[in-house]
């Protein structure tokens, strides 16, 4: 029986009544499960779900796992979310794929490994005979491990010699990515967590920490309670959990913020806040492409985005920009920004990402204690695995571009592969490989580790294409059924989280091992494996010798020597002793570097550079101030749609739900996605709440249950993204950043009837 | 197992009843010790529903730290169901905070909980101790 919340009080009230005639007696009932104690042993390891990468120790007894605990002695001293608590269920849950599927008769039949190795490897050889290495396709994962990355990246771009490999991240990090290069040459943040316990000032922009980062919330509000006088400001169309511990608050219409943003620079600029100095040393400017512009340029460039064009454009009062502003510059003060989603996933994702950057090379608010850019990631291993480790459609190793003559030179001499084995054209990003997947271009794809048949803007469209007829689907996966494996034609059971090993690197550079606490479920195994014995069957064997999972560590350590990421002073039997090492750790001895470019912390500057700070990602060692003018998201709304539509996490679920789902606490809790809109929307729609609503777009509909919410903003509607049955994603708009090619699932324009 | 709807709102209800007559007000949610929380619709939040239901537990927990914090309902409380745990053990406190956790199991802790000193929705140090569950 489902009870909902009327029939509850009614209950609770006919209980009352009842309490009124005196003691009861109560049946037995059967004593609730809680997480088993009494581990025999607790393994180091971290967090599966989000990019904090929160230390813990797996409980293992009788060769499960039945419990963890946070790592205290880690950046998260102790504490773990209610997801990383919950962890342990993961493991056995009902839908854990423990063999082999093959499709046969349209349906995924139980398989041997060696049925499944053998038509993986005869389909990809006939796809890459007939139509050439760029005939099939790699899909990979933030949530990977770095190891598990590599192999596939080093498979396909040095052994099939295509660069159609991408993945996940490109949906939640390349405009993060595409931010830091633009503006200091190199991706990655030179910021640490360390910083919110200096910083007097936090401007969290399109990010809701609260539920999509909350140990990183949590450290957030003690850095509130321990400095009296700590402003928190957020920029977020929603009054999310987030901003409850706002001192200010500046809800706008989505889409609009790089109009804020240069209005902040507006106020910095006329009100004096700025450090001349600073920026005469450390910063160059540009627009378009190049750093050909001044300092004079920028100011005048700034003069018409004054905070009333922006509260014009926004919505946001412009008061309130100038109160952002007079915080964010006041002299003396440490100020840091954060963000996420609420800005990479836009067509003018990089431009907001810069623009951040902006606020603080024009104040010199940058490499000091509590004064950084920092941007957050979404994934465990986005930053380590897949944009450190290269394997994106455009990328190689540790900051090495495909167009670069000289970078793939030096990795194929590491990679031991004949001078021009790798391609010098970049890949197929996300969405151009789901659309070569469509047209039949690509023929083969592998996915490892997500979920694109759930995850992907405009996913009806991408649905239709992994059925294609023609097309052949590998998903490696550790559940099954989810949204993309029902979708293949074969999949092949992964080990999950704490049936593996190997290294995770999260948001602030800091790289963990997670050791093996338990053998791999079933008949399944590491994706590592998985991919070695692929590439065996391919013919390339060679290149992928690997043992143990220890082994290819040993491999990176050679190939990030000499790079801006340099950790190769981080060997395994130190990440074993260690809670997390910040690269850059070029040496055995090295402490690890919490600020990049900062002289005498991070080991690239030279010890007698006469300025604090060296921006080396350039040439012309300075970080650039972009002119990034406001422009409007691909898609607003008009008569015909006239909402804005946007989507985000909740606390109980992560990503796609795969996981939290398989938590019997987290089903039942915010475990349906439903439409949140404002009280004034619902009313000229004529929903309540609980009420079904259609929620259409141009690219397709779904239909969610109504919750009506005061901090919704009005003229905009909200849906969860977690939910596998109902399917955010059929309306979100799949334009992409032209720089970034990250899509825009954060705007687009939808109409909402009732059901 | 959940009570089909013909004959689980007594059911639930009377379990309710000796909640409300036997526990202070704040002190726990209005489900009997050992009894299960019916089932409940997936669309619902625990604190959605439990902010009408059960206000002022609800209140406690929201206006302090883990309420702030986001360690929602089913970090201590479980699942609905038979997975519903009215009174957490030390165990579901210990995800966090281990140390503490597992320093419960001394001699001197004998037959006290987290609870005995922590409120248990505000969860702030010592306000049990100081004076009881208010």
């Amino acid at each position: 029986m489902t009870m909902n919340r009327r029939e509850l009080m009614e209950t609770a009230a006919a209980a009352a009544a009842l309490a009124a005639i005196g003691k009861l007696e109560l049946p037995a009932h059967a004593a609730a499960p809680v997480p088993a104690a009494g581990a025999d042993k607790w393994v180091k390891s971290v967090c599966r779900y989000c990019g904090t990468g929160c230390g813990l120790f797996v409980g293992v007894k009788d060769g499960k796992v039945v419990a963890v605990k946070g790592d205290k002695d880690n950046h998260n001293k102790g504490f773990l979310c209610l997801k990383g608590f919950l962890l342990p269920e993961i493991m056995s849950a009902p839908d854990r794929l423990l063999h082999p599927l093959i499709r046969k008769n349209d349906k995924l039949v139980p398989a041997t490994w060696e049925e499944a190795m053998s038509l993986v490897a005869s389909k990809f050889k006939a796809a890459i005979e007939k139509g050439g290495p760029d005939a099939v396709g790699f899909y990979g994962s933030g949530q990977a491990l770095t190891e598990e990355t590599y192999c596939a990246n080093k498979l396909f771009k040095a052994g099939i010699r295509t660069n159609n490999i991408d993945g996940n991240p490109r949906l939640c990090m390349a405009s993060a990515v595409g931010g830091y290069v633009t503006t200091f040459g190199k991706d990655e943040p030179m910021g640490c967590y360390d910083d919110i316990d200096h910083a007097d000032v936090m401007l969290l922009v399109g990010s809701n920490a609260a539920e999509a980062h909350p140990i990183l919330f949590q450290r957030i509000v003690r850095r509130k309670e321990a400095a009296k006088g700590t402003k928190i400001v957020v920029l977020d169309p929603r009054k999310t959990p987030t901003a409850r511990i706002a001192d200010l608050h500046i809800s706008f219409t989505a889409g609009t913020d790089l109009a804020i943003l240069n209005a902040i620079a507006h106020v910095l600029v006329k009100e004096g806040m700025v450090d001349e100095e600073f920026v005469k040393a450390h910063a160059a400017f540009g627009e378009g492409a190049d750093a050909n512009k001044t300092w004079e340029d920028y100011k005048a460039f700034l003069e018409a985005w004054t905070p009333e064009k922006a509260e014009e454009i926004s919505g946001a009062k412009a008061a309130d920009i100038r109160t952002c502003a007079r915080w964010f510059g006041e002299k003396g003060k440490a100020s840091l920004t954060m963000w996420t989603m609420g800005l990479n996933q836009r067509t003018k994702g990089v431009w907001a990402n810069n623009l951040c950057h902006n606020l603080h090379l024009i104040t010199g608010k940058i490499g000091l204690p509590g004064s950084s850019p920092l941007s957050l990631t979404g994934q465990p291993n986005a930053c380590g695995g897949v944009r450190d480790g290269g394997a994106l459609s455009h990328l190689l190793p540790y900051g090495r571009l495909v167009v670069n003559e000289k970078h793939r030179a030096e990795m194929e001499k590491l990679w031991g592969v004949p001078e021009g084995t790798i391609q010098p054209k970049p890949g197929l990003a996300t969405v151009d490989l789901f659309r070569a997947v469509e047209d039949g271009k690509v023929k083969c794809l592998y996915i490892m580790c997500t979920n694109p048949g759930q995850s992907m803007p405009n996913v009806g469209r991408y649905r239709k294409a992994l059925r294609r007829e023609g097309a052949f689907v590998v998903v490696s996966e550790a559940f099954h059924p989810t949204r993309t494996s029902e979708l293949a034609d074969v999949v092949l059971p992964a080990a999950l989280w704490a049936e593996k090993e190997g290294v995770y690197g999260c948001t602030e550079r800091r790289y963990q091992l997670l050791e093996q606490s338990v053998k791999p479920s079933g008949e399944a195994r590491p994706d590592f494996e998985i991919l070695c014995d692929l590439a065996a069957r391919l013919g390339h064997g060679k290149l992928l010798p690997f043992k143990t999972a220890s082994d290819v560590w040993a491999e990176l350590l050679t190939v990030c020597k000499g790079t801006a990421y340099d950790f190769s002073g981080m060997t395994r039997d130190r990440l074993k002793e260690s809670h997390g090492l910040l690269w850059p750790l070029p040496t055995a001895g090295h402490p690890g570097t919490k600020r990049r470019y900062v002289k005498g912390d991070d080991p690239l500057v030279p010890a007698d550079h006469p300025q604090r700070i060296l921006f080396y990602g350039r040439p012309d060692r300075k970080a650039v101030v972009w002119l990034r003018p406001h422009q409007p998201a691909a898609e607003v709304p008009d008569a015909e749609y006239p909402l804005i539509y946007t989507t985000g996490r909740v606390i109980e679920h992560w990503h796609t739900g795969t996981m939290t789902r398989n938590c019997k606490e987290l089903r039942h809790a915010n475990a349906e996605a439903v439409v949140e809109m404002h009280p004034d929307d619902a009313k000229v729609l004529g929903v309540k709440n609980g009420d079904l609503a259609k929620v259409a777009s141009r690219r397709g509909a779904e239909t969610f249950k109504v919750r009506v919410i005061d901090g919704s903003r009005k003229g905009m509607v909200f849906v969860h993204m977690h939910d596998d049955k109902r399917l955010c994603n059929l309306p979100t708009n799949d334009a992409v950043d032209p720089i970034s090619k990250q899509p825009e699932f954060k705007v687009c324009a939808v109409k909402v009837t009732k059901a | 197992m959940m009570p089909s709807r013909r004959v689980g709102t007594p059911l639930v209800a009377l379990l309710v009843a000796t909640l409300l007559a036997a526990a202070p007000l704040g002190a726990a949610p209005p489900v009997a010790k050992g009894a299960a929380h019916p089932a409940v619709d997936a669309a619902e939040s625990c604190e959605g529903c439990h902010a009408e239901v059960t206000p002022k537990p609800y209140q406690l927990w929201f206006d302090g730290r883990h309420g702030l914090m986001g360690v929602k309902c089913v970090v201590c409380h479980g699942s609905v169901g038979s997975g519903f745990t009215r009174k957490p053990k030390a165990d579901r406190c210990g995800g966090c905070h281990g140390e503490n956790a597992a320093a419960m199991s001394v001699p001197f802790f004998k037959g006290k909980s987290c609870f005995s000193c922590h409120h248990p929705h505000a969860l702030n140090p010592h306000v049990a101790a100081a004076g009881g569950a208010k």
